[in-house]
Protein backbone atom coordinates (compact mmCIF):
# COMPACT_ATOMS: atom_id res chain seq x y z
CA UNK A 1 0.00 0.00 0.00
CA UNK A 2 2.86 2.63 1.12
CA UNK A 3 4.03 2.00 -2.85
CA UNK A 4 0.80 2.98 -4.22
CA UNK A 5 0.37 5.91 -2.32
CA UNK A 6 3.65 7.05 -2.96
CA UNK A 7 3.11 6.31 -6.70
CA UNK A 8 -0.08 8.77 -6.55
CA UNK A 9 1.47 11.39 -4.01
CA UNK A 10 4.49 11.57 -6.63
CA UNK A 11 1.85 12.48 -9.41
CA UNK A 12 0.40 14.87 -7.28
CA UNK A 13 3.20 17.09 -7.23
CA UNK A 14 5.39 16.30 -10.29
CA UNK A 15 2.46 17.12 -12.75
CA UNK A 16 3.76 20.76 -12.09
CA UNK A 17 7.09 20.17 -10.93
CA UNK A 18 8.08 18.10 -13.77
CA UNK A 19 7.45 21.00 -16.06
CA UNK A 20 8.85 23.83 -14.23
CA UNK A 21 12.19 21.75 -13.49
CA UNK A 22 12.28 20.40 -17.25
CA UNK A 23 12.02 24.47 -18.15
CA UNK A 24 14.69 25.32 -15.99
CA UNK A 25 17.12 22.49 -17.89
CA UNK A 26 16.04 23.79 -21.37
CA UNK A 27 16.75 27.40 -20.57
CA UNK A 28 20.18 26.11 -19.05
CA UNK A 29 20.73 24.32 -22.29
CA UNK A 30 19.71 27.36 -24.16
CA UNK A 31 21.43 29.36 -22.04
CA UNK A 32 25.22 26.90 -22.47
CA UNK A 33 24.25 27.40 -26.15
CA UNK A 34 24.55 31.31 -25.93
CA UNK A 35 27.61 31.36 -23.94
CA UNK A 36 29.24 29.17 -26.70
CA UNK A 37 28.13 31.67 -29.46
CA UNK A 38 29.17 34.50 -27.42
CA UNK A 39 33.05 33.82 -28.08
CA UNK A 40 32.39 34.55 -31.95
CA UNK A 41 29.26 37.00 -31.28
CA UNK A 42 29.69 39.61 -28.59
CA UNK A 43 26.21 40.29 -26.61
CA UNK A 44 25.55 43.92 -25.44
CA UNK A 45 26.20 43.79 -21.63
CA UNK A 46 22.99 45.35 -20.12
CA UNK A 47 21.31 41.97 -22.28
CA UNK A 48 23.78 39.77 -21.01
CA UNK A 49 23.13 41.08 -17.45
CA UNK A 50 19.41 40.86 -17.77
CA UNK A 51 19.38 37.26 -18.76
CA UNK A 52 21.60 35.91 -15.85
CA UNK A 53 19.59 38.44 -13.57
CA UNK A 54 16.25 36.48 -15.13
CA UNK A 55 17.62 33.42 -15.36
CA UNK A 56 18.57 33.05 -11.28
CA UNK A 57 15.52 34.83 -10.47
CA UNK A 58 13.41 31.61 -12.34
CA UNK A 59 16.05 28.93 -10.48
CA UNK A 60 15.64 30.46 -7.34
CA UNK A 61 12.13 30.41 -7.87
CA UNK A 62 11.96 26.94 -8.87
CA UNK A 63 13.29 26.03 -5.46
CA UNK A 64 10.86 28.29 -3.87
CA UNK A 65 8.08 26.94 -5.58
CA UNK A 66 9.16 23.35 -5.02
CA UNK A 67 9.20 23.89 -1.41
CA UNK A 68 5.71 25.54 -0.94
CA UNK A 69 3.99 23.19 -3.31
CA UNK A 70 5.44 20.03 -1.22
CA UNK A 71 4.43 22.12 1.81
CA UNK A 72 0.61 22.73 0.75
CA UNK A 73 0.00 19.60 -1.10
CA UNK A 74 0.62 17.69 2.30
CA UNK A 75 -2.20 19.97 4.01
CA UNK A 76 -4.48 19.83 1.15
CA UNK A 77 -4.27 16.13 1.00
CA UNK A 78 -4.77 15.80 4.92
CA UNK A 79 -6.43 18.56 6.31
CA UNK A 80 -8.65 20.02 3.71
CA UNK A 81 -11.44 18.12 2.02
CA UNK A 82 -9.13 16.01 0.23
CA UNK A 83 -8.68 14.79 3.81
CA UNK A 84 -12.07 13.10 3.78
CA UNK A 85 -10.52 10.98 1.05
CA UNK A 86 -6.83 10.14 2.03
CA UNK A 87 -7.97 9.09 6.09
CA UNK A 88 -11.03 7.03 4.54
CA UNK A 89 -8.02 4.88 2.38
CA UNK A 90 -7.95 1.11 4.16
CA UNK A 91 -3.86 2.67 5.39
CA UNK A 92 -2.23 3.02 8.43
CA UNK A 93 -1.23 6.65 9.47
CA UNK A 94 1.96 5.82 9.27
CA UNK A 95 2.04 5.10 5.92
CA UNK A 96 0.41 8.22 4.83
CA UNK A 97 2.81 10.26 6.65
CA UNK A 98 5.77 7.99 5.57
CA UNK A 99 4.48 8.09 1.91
CA UNK A 100 4.69 12.48 2.02
CA UNK A 101 7.64 12.26 3.80
CA UNK A 102 9.50 10.26 1.14
CA UNK A 103 7.55 12.23 -1.89
CA UNK A 104 9.20 15.70 -0.48
CA UNK A 105 12.83 14.33 -0.03
CA UNK A 106 12.68 13.02 -3.68
CA UNK A 107 11.40 16.25 -5.31
CA UNK A 108 13.40 18.33 -2.36
CA UNK A 109 16.39 16.12 -3.21
CA UNK A 110 15.85 16.30 -7.12
CA UNK A 111 15.32 20.06 -6.75
CA UNK A 112 18.63 19.83 -5.54
CA UNK A 113 20.17 17.82 -7.77
CA UNK A 114 18.99 19.04 -10.86
CA UNK A 115 19.90 23.36 -9.67
CA UNK A 116 23.81 21.82 -9.24
CA UNK A 117 23.72 20.20 -11.82
CA UNK A 118 22.54 23.10 -13.93
CA UNK A 119 25.10 25.66 -12.55
CA UNK A 120 27.57 22.65 -13.48
CA UNK A 121 26.15 22.64 -17.23
CA UNK A 122 26.74 26.49 -17.85
CA UNK A 123 30.32 26.50 -16.08
CA UNK A 124 31.92 23.47 -17.74
CA UNK A 125 34.74 23.52 -20.05
CA UNK A 126 36.77 20.69 -21.48
CA UNK A 127 38.85 19.52 -18.10
CA UNK A 128 36.89 21.02 -15.87
CA UNK A 129 36.12 18.25 -13.79
CA UNK A 130 39.54 16.69 -14.30
CA UNK A 131 40.73 19.81 -12.51
CA UNK A 132 38.15 20.11 -9.94
CA UNK A 133 39.21 16.19 -9.15
CA UNK A 134 42.76 16.49 -9.23
CA UNK A 135 42.28 19.59 -6.31
CA UNK A 136 40.34 17.61 -3.97
CA UNK A 137 42.85 14.95 -4.48
CA UNK A 138 45.60 17.58 -4.02
CA UNK A 139 43.81 18.85 -0.88
CA UNK A 140 42.99 15.34 0.54
CA UNK A 141 46.76 14.67 0.00
CA UNK A 142 47.86 17.35 1.93
CA UNK A 143 45.69 16.77 4.58
CA UNK A 144 47.04 13.50 5.16
CA UNK A 145 50.45 14.71 5.21
CA UNK A 146 50.52 17.34 7.32
CA UNK A 147 47.71 16.61 9.64
CA UNK A 148 47.15 12.22 8.99
CA UNK A 149 43.41 13.28 8.89
CA UNK A 150 41.67 11.43 5.98
CA UNK A 151 39.35 14.94 5.28
CA UNK A 152 37.39 13.17 2.15
CA UNK A 153 36.49 10.05 4.69
CA UNK A 154 35.42 12.31 7.42
CA UNK A 155 33.48 14.92 4.99
CA UNK A 156 31.60 12.34 2.35
CA UNK A 157 30.09 10.49 5.58
CA UNK A 158 28.46 14.06 6.50
CA UNK A 159 27.80 15.75 3.61
CA UNK A 160 25.93 12.40 2.23
CA UNK A 161 24.20 12.30 5.94
CA UNK A 162 22.81 16.26 5.46
CA UNK A 163 21.42 15.89 2.03
CA UNK A 164 19.46 12.37 3.10
CA UNK A 165 18.33 14.28 6.63
CA UNK A 166 17.97 17.75 4.88
CA UNK A 167 14.93 18.06 3.65
CA UNK A 168 12.67 15.70 6.29
CA UNK A 169 14.29 17.86 8.76
CA UNK A 170 13.43 21.12 7.11
CA UNK A 171 9.54 19.56 6.10
CA UNK A 172 8.73 17.78 9.18
CA UNK A 173 8.64 20.41 12.02
CA UNK A 174 6.09 22.06 9.52
CA UNK A 175 3.91 18.69 9.33
CA UNK A 176 3.89 18.91 12.92
CA UNK A 177 2.55 22.22 13.20
CA UNK A 178 -0.19 21.80 10.55
CA UNK A 179 -1.04 18.77 12.77
CA UNK A 180 -1.27 20.63 16.06
CA UNK A 181 -3.38 23.42 14.03
CA UNK A 182 -6.09 20.80 13.16
CA UNK A 183 -6.33 19.91 16.96
CA UNK A 184 -8.15 23.20 17.34
CA UNK A 185 -12.01 23.38 16.04
CA UNK A 186 -11.98 26.97 14.30
CA UNK A 187 -8.59 28.56 13.24
CA UNK A 188 -6.76 25.81 12.45
CA UNK A 189 -4.00 27.32 10.06
CA UNK A 190 -3.10 30.22 12.30
CA UNK A 191 -2.76 27.98 15.45
CA UNK A 192 -0.65 26.34 12.33
CA UNK A 193 1.02 29.36 12.22
CA UNK A 194 1.15 29.67 16.34
CA UNK A 195 2.94 26.50 16.76
CA UNK A 196 4.84 27.46 13.65
CA UNK A 197 6.21 30.04 16.12
CA UNK A 198 6.51 28.60 19.47
CA UNK A 199 8.58 25.65 17.83
CA UNK A 200 11.22 28.68 16.25
CA UNK A 201 11.16 30.07 20.16
CA UNK A 202 11.76 26.76 21.50
CA UNK A 203 14.27 26.01 19.08
CA UNK A 204 16.27 29.56 19.87
CA UNK A 205 16.00 28.64 23.71
CA UNK A 206 17.90 25.51 23.18
CA UNK A 207 20.39 26.84 20.77
CA UNK A 208 21.18 29.72 23.77
CA UNK A 209 21.45 26.66 26.24
CA UNK A 210 23.82 24.27 23.82
CA UNK A 211 25.65 27.64 23.46
CA UNK A 212 25.93 28.16 27.18
CA UNK A 213 26.82 24.70 28.13
CA UNK A 214 29.51 25.18 24.98
CA UNK A 215 30.71 28.40 27.50
CA UNK A 216 31.51 26.07 29.90
CA UNK A 217 34.12 24.56 27.77
CA UNK A 218 37.29 26.15 27.73
CA UNK A 219 36.88 26.75 23.86
CA UNK A 220 40.00 28.81 23.33
CA UNK A 221 42.22 25.81 24.64
CA UNK A 222 41.27 24.18 21.73
CA UNK A 223 42.91 26.75 19.82
CA UNK A 224 46.02 25.51 21.27
CA UNK A 225 45.40 21.97 20.65
CA UNK A 226 47.44 19.90 18.16
CA UNK A 227 46.02 20.81 14.92
CA UNK A 228 44.82 17.07 14.14
CA UNK A 229 43.21 17.15 18.23
CA UNK A 230 41.30 20.46 16.62
CA UNK A 231 40.12 18.94 13.66
CA UNK A 232 38.75 15.80 15.60
CA UNK A 233 36.91 17.92 17.98
CA UNK A 234 35.11 19.79 15.23
CA UNK A 235 34.27 17.08 13.47
CA UNK A 236 32.96 15.60 16.56
CA UNK A 237 31.15 18.95 17.11
CA UNK A 238 29.41 18.37 13.69
CA UNK A 239 28.57 15.08 13.91
CA UNK A 240 26.47 15.41 17.18
CA UNK A 241 25.17 18.52 15.98
CA UNK A 242 23.66 16.86 13.27
CA UNK A 243 22.70 13.79 14.87
CA UNK A 244 20.74 15.81 17.21
CA UNK A 245 18.83 17.81 14.80
CA UNK A 246 18.15 13.88 13.14
CA UNK A 247 16.69 12.95 17.05
CA UNK A 248 14.70 16.19 17.12
CA UNK A 249 13.53 15.52 13.74
CA UNK A 250 12.59 11.92 14.77
CA UNK A 251 10.31 12.84 17.83
CA UNK A 252 8.76 15.44 15.80
CA UNK A 253 7.66 12.88 12.84
CA UNK A 254 5.81 10.47 15.97
CA UNK A 255 4.24 13.52 17.59
CA UNK A 256 2.92 14.34 14.21
CA UNK A 257 2.07 10.66 13.68
CA UNK A 258 0.61 10.08 17.19
CA UNK A 259 -1.22 13.22 16.66
CA UNK A 260 -3.50 11.59 13.36
CA UNK A 261 -3.64 8.68 15.11
CA UNK A 262 -5.21 9.78 17.98
CA UNK A 263 -6.19 13.22 18.07
CA UNK A 264 -7.45 13.99 14.08
CA UNK A 265 -10.29 16.42 13.99
CA UNK A 266 -11.08 16.99 10.35
CA UNK A 267 -13.48 20.00 10.05
CA UNK B 1 -22.92 -14.79 15.97
CA UNK B 2 -23.39 -10.60 15.97
CA UNK B 3 -26.10 -9.29 14.20
CA UNK B 4 -24.43 -5.78 14.71
CA UNK B 5 -22.88 -3.69 12.53
CA UNK B 6 -22.11 -0.67 14.14
CA UNK B 7 -21.94 -0.06 18.19
CA UNK B 8 -21.58 2.81 20.22
CA UNK B 9 -20.47 2.61 24.11
CA UNK B 10 -21.25 5.84 25.77
CA UNK B 11 -19.92 7.61 22.91
CA UNK B 12 -19.07 11.34 23.98
CA UNK B 13 -17.85 13.71 21.27
CA UNK B 14 -17.13 17.75 22.28
CA UNK B 15 -15.86 20.28 20.11
CA UNK B 16 -15.04 22.60 23.14
CA UNK B 17 -17.46 23.22 25.54
CA UNK B 18 -20.24 22.22 22.52
CA UNK B 19 -21.83 18.54 23.14
CA UNK B 20 -22.19 17.38 19.59
CA UNK B 21 -22.35 13.42 20.83
CA UNK B 22 -24.44 13.11 24.41
CA UNK B 23 -23.27 9.17 26.21
CA UNK B 24 -24.50 7.60 23.12
CA UNK B 25 -25.24 3.76 23.64
CA UNK B 26 -26.81 2.34 20.19
CA UNK B 27 -26.40 -1.15 18.40
CA UNK B 28 -27.30 -0.91 14.10
CA UNK B 29 -28.34 -4.39 12.63
CA UNK B 30 -26.48 -5.90 9.75
CA UNK B 31 -28.25 -6.48 6.09
CA UNK B 32 -30.57 -3.13 6.69
CA UNK B 33 -31.07 0.11 5.14
CA UNK B 34 -30.86 2.44 7.88
CA UNK B 35 -32.12 6.06 8.03
CA UNK B 36 -30.46 8.18 10.30
CA UNK B 37 -32.52 11.17 11.26
CA UNK B 38 -33.02 14.73 12.90
CA UNK B 39 -32.09 18.35 12.19
CA UNK B 40 -29.46 19.95 11.27
CA UNK B 41 -26.66 20.24 14.45
CA UNK B 42 -28.45 16.62 15.77
CA UNK B 43 -25.14 14.97 15.38
CA UNK B 44 -25.32 12.91 12.22
CA UNK B 45 -22.50 13.86 10.48
CA UNK B 46 -20.49 14.03 14.26
CA UNK B 47 -21.31 10.18 14.67
CA UNK B 48 -20.52 9.36 10.91
CA UNK B 49 -17.34 10.95 11.20
CA UNK B 50 -16.63 9.39 14.57
CA UNK B 51 -17.51 5.93 12.65
CA UNK B 52 -15.37 6.24 9.48
CA UNK B 53 -12.18 7.84 11.89
CA UNK B 54 -12.23 11.27 11.20
CA UNK B 55 -12.63 12.19 14.58
CA UNK B 56 -11.93 10.84 17.72
CA UNK B 57 -14.36 10.32 20.49
CA UNK B 58 -14.12 12.30 23.68
CA UNK B 59 -15.06 9.61 25.72
CA UNK B 60 -16.67 6.07 24.86
CA UNK B 61 -16.37 3.88 21.91
CA UNK B 62 -17.27 3.02 18.48
CA UNK B 63 -17.24 -0.27 16.86
CA UNK B 64 -17.67 -1.04 13.18
CA UNK B 65 -17.88 -5.16 13.06
CA UNK B 66 -16.26 -5.50 16.02
CA UNK B 67 -13.30 -3.36 15.30
CA UNK B 68 -12.54 0.40 16.14
CA UNK B 69 -11.90 2.53 13.23
CA UNK B 70 -8.39 1.83 11.47
CA UNK B 71 -7.46 0.35 8.07
CA UNK B 72 -9.40 -3.07 8.69
CA UNK B 73 -12.65 -0.98 9.10
CA UNK B 74 -11.99 1.32 6.39
CA UNK B 75 -11.67 -2.14 3.81
CA UNK B 76 -15.00 -2.92 4.62
CA UNK B 77 -16.70 0.33 4.81
CA UNK B 78 -17.98 2.79 1.64
CA UNK B 79 -18.22 6.67 2.75
CA UNK B 80 -19.80 9.53 0.84
CA UNK B 81 -19.01 12.67 2.90
CA UNK B 82 -21.34 15.37 2.70
CA UNK B 83 -19.09 17.44 0.52
CA UNK B 84 -17.10 16.41 -2.29
CA UNK B 85 -13.77 15.30 -1.16
CA UNK B 86 -12.10 13.87 -4.51
CA UNK B 87 -9.11 15.10 -6.05
CA UNK B 88 -9.81 17.97 -8.22
CA UNK B 89 -7.03 17.64 -10.30
CA UNK B 90 -7.51 14.37 -11.34
CA UNK B 91 -9.48 13.03 -14.52
CA UNK B 92 -12.66 10.52 -13.57
CA UNK B 93 -10.70 7.67 -15.09
CA UNK B 94 -7.42 8.59 -12.82
CA UNK B 95 -10.18 8.00 -10.00
CA UNK B 96 -11.43 4.96 -10.71
CA UNK B 97 -7.79 3.72 -11.13
CA UNK B 98 -7.41 5.17 -7.28
CA UNK B 99 -10.27 3.17 -6.10
CA UNK B 100 -9.44 0.11 -7.81
CA UNK B 101 -5.60 0.62 -6.53
CA UNK B 102 -7.19 0.89 -2.68
CA UNK B 103 -10.28 -1.24 -2.65
CA UNK B 104 -9.81 -4.71 -3.59
CA UNK B 105 -13.72 -4.80 -3.45
CA UNK B 106 -14.14 -1.95 -6.18
CA UNK B 107 -15.56 -3.08 -8.88
CA UNK B 108 -14.29 -1.32 -12.09
CA UNK B 109 -16.90 -2.62 -14.64
CA UNK B 110 -19.52 -1.39 -12.64
CA UNK B 111 -18.25 1.89 -12.22
CA UNK B 112 -17.65 2.53 -16.22
CA UNK B 113 -21.50 1.52 -16.89
CA UNK B 114 -22.73 4.01 -14.52
CA UNK B 115 -20.37 6.73 -15.63
CA UNK B 116 -21.47 5.81 -19.14
CA UNK B 117 -25.30 5.39 -18.62
CA UNK B 118 -24.70 9.06 -16.74
CA UNK B 119 -22.76 10.40 -19.89
CA UNK B 120 -19.38 11.85 -17.64
CA UNK B 121 -16.30 11.68 -20.09
CA UNK B 122 -13.84 9.27 -18.10
CA UNK B 123 -11.33 12.19 -19.50
CA UNK B 124 -13.48 15.38 -17.74
CA UNK B 125 -11.43 16.36 -14.94
CA UNK B 126 -13.01 16.42 -11.87
CA UNK B 127 -12.89 20.44 -11.37
CA UNK B 128 -14.13 21.08 -14.50
CA UNK B 129 -17.26 19.46 -13.77
CA UNK B 130 -20.63 20.75 -12.25
CA UNK B 131 -21.22 20.62 -8.44
CA UNK B 132 -23.84 18.18 -9.28
CA UNK B 133 -21.70 16.13 -11.47
CA UNK B 134 -19.27 15.90 -8.79
CA UNK B 135 -21.06 14.40 -6.28
CA UNK B 136 -22.85 11.89 -9.16
CA UNK B 137 -19.07 10.87 -9.59
CA UNK B 138 -18.55 10.45 -6.00
CA UNK B 139 -21.65 8.55 -5.59
CA UNK B 140 -21.05 5.99 -8.33
CA UNK B 141 -17.09 5.48 -6.88
CA UNK B 142 -18.42 5.07 -3.72
CA UNK B 143 -21.72 2.56 -4.85
CA UNK B 144 -18.20 0.44 -7.31
CA UNK B 145 -17.56 -0.63 -4.02
CA UNK B 146 -19.14 -4.20 -3.11
CA UNK B 147 -18.39 -2.93 0.77
CA UNK B 148 -20.38 -4.75 3.92
CA UNK B 149 -21.14 -0.75 5.29
CA UNK B 150 -22.37 1.59 2.89
CA UNK B 151 -22.51 5.29 4.99
CA UNK B 152 -23.81 7.87 3.11
CA UNK B 153 -24.09 11.70 4.58
CA UNK B 154 -26.89 13.43 3.18
CA UNK B 155 -26.91 12.08 -0.36
CA UNK B 156 -29.75 13.72 -1.80
CA UNK B 157 -29.20 16.95 0.46
CA UNK B 158 -28.13 19.43 -2.57
CA UNK B 159 -29.38 17.98 -5.52
CA UNK B 160 -32.82 18.70 -7.58
CA UNK B 161 -35.56 15.76 -7.58
CA UNK B 162 -34.68 14.17 -10.64
CA UNK B 163 -30.90 13.81 -9.15
CA UNK B 164 -32.74 12.85 -5.78
CA UNK B 165 -34.23 9.61 -7.67
CA UNK B 166 -31.36 8.63 -9.69
CA UNK B 167 -29.65 8.72 -6.66
CA UNK B 168 -31.95 6.77 -4.53
CA UNK B 169 -32.22 4.33 -7.14
CA UNK B 170 -28.34 4.06 -8.08
CA UNK B 171 -27.94 3.24 -4.43
CA UNK B 172 -31.33 0.57 -4.43
CA UNK B 173 -29.57 -0.67 -8.07
CA UNK B 174 -26.26 -1.60 -6.49
CA UNK B 175 -25.86 -2.39 -2.99
CA UNK B 176 -25.01 -5.52 -1.73
CA UNK B 177 -28.61 -7.34 -0.47
CA UNK B 178 -26.55 -8.50 2.66
CA UNK B 179 -24.84 -5.44 3.31
CA UNK B 180 -25.62 -2.48 5.77
CA UNK B 181 -26.83 0.93 4.14
CA UNK B 182 -26.46 4.18 6.92
CA UNK B 183 -28.21 7.08 5.05
CA UNK B 184 -28.10 10.09 6.98
CA UNK B 185 -30.86 13.06 5.89
CA UNK B 186 -33.21 15.27 6.95
CA UNK B 187 -35.71 14.75 3.96
CA UNK B 188 -37.31 12.22 5.01
CA UNK B 189 -40.16 12.05 2.49
CA UNK B 190 -37.72 10.88 0.02
CA UNK B 191 -36.15 8.34 1.13
CA UNK B 192 -38.85 6.97 3.70
CA UNK B 193 -39.91 4.08 1.39
CA UNK B 194 -36.71 2.36 1.10
CA UNK B 195 -35.90 2.34 4.84
CA UNK B 196 -35.57 -0.56 7.74
CA UNK B 197 -34.31 0.78 10.38
CA UNK B 198 -34.36 4.50 11.41
CA UNK B 199 -32.71 6.18 14.36
CA UNK B 200 -33.77 9.48 15.32
CA UNK B 201 -31.46 12.06 17.06
CA UNK B 202 -31.61 15.61 18.67
CA UNK B 203 -29.39 17.58 20.10
CA UNK B 204 -26.47 14.67 20.34
CA UNK B 205 -28.82 12.43 22.13
CA UNK B 206 -31.16 9.15 20.99
CA UNK B 207 -34.26 10.09 20.96
CA UNK B 208 -35.87 6.72 19.19
CA UNK B 209 -34.26 3.90 17.19
CA UNK B 210 -36.42 1.07 15.82
CA UNK B 211 -37.25 -0.61 12.59
CA UNK B 212 -39.44 1.15 10.59
CA UNK B 213 -42.74 -0.91 10.26
CA UNK B 214 -42.55 -1.49 14.16
CA UNK B 215 -42.35 2.63 14.55
CA UNK B 216 -44.92 2.99 12.12
CA UNK B 217 -47.47 0.36 13.69
CA UNK B 218 -47.16 1.67 16.88
CA UNK B 219 -47.06 5.21 16.36
CA UNK B 220 -50.18 5.25 13.48
CA UNK B 221 -48.31 7.57 11.50
CA UNK B 222 -45.74 7.60 8.84
CA UNK B 223 -42.01 8.03 9.70
CA UNK B 224 -42.09 11.73 8.18
CA UNK B 225 -45.04 12.96 10.17
CA UNK B 226 -43.16 11.32 13.53
CA UNK B 227 -40.21 12.97 12.26
CA UNK B 228 -42.43 16.20 12.12
CA UNK B 229 -43.88 15.62 15.72
CA UNK B 230 -40.58 14.72 17.61
CA UNK B 231 -38.87 17.70 16.07
CA UNK B 232 -41.18 20.15 16.03
CA UNK B 233 -39.96 23.57 16.41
Amino acid sequence: MLGKLIKYDLSSVSRILLPLHGFLILITLMGKGLIMLSRSITFPDLLIVLMILLYVLYAAAVSIVTMVLLIYSFYRSMFSNEGYLTFTLPVSENSLLLSKTIVAWIWGTLNVLILFGCIGILVYQRGLFGDIFSLIGMAQDCFMQEFGVNALGRAIPFVLLTILTGIPMCLIPIYMCFAIGQLFNQHKVAFSFVAFFALSVIKQILGFVALFLLSLVDVEEIFYLETVEAINWFTAYAYISLGISILATLIMYFVTLAIIRKKLNLA
Amino acid sequence: MNDCIIRCNNLTKKYGSQLALNNLNLELPKGQIIGMLGPNGSGKTTLIKLMNGLLTPTSGNVFINEMKPGPGTKAIVSYLPEKTHLKEWMKVKELVKLFADFYSDFDVDRANRMLTDLGISPNAVIKTLSKGTQEKVQLILIMSRRAKLYVLDEPIGGVDPAARDYILNTILRNYDPEATIIISTHLITDIEKILDYVVFLQYGNLRMAGFADDIREQSGKSIDMLFREVFRC
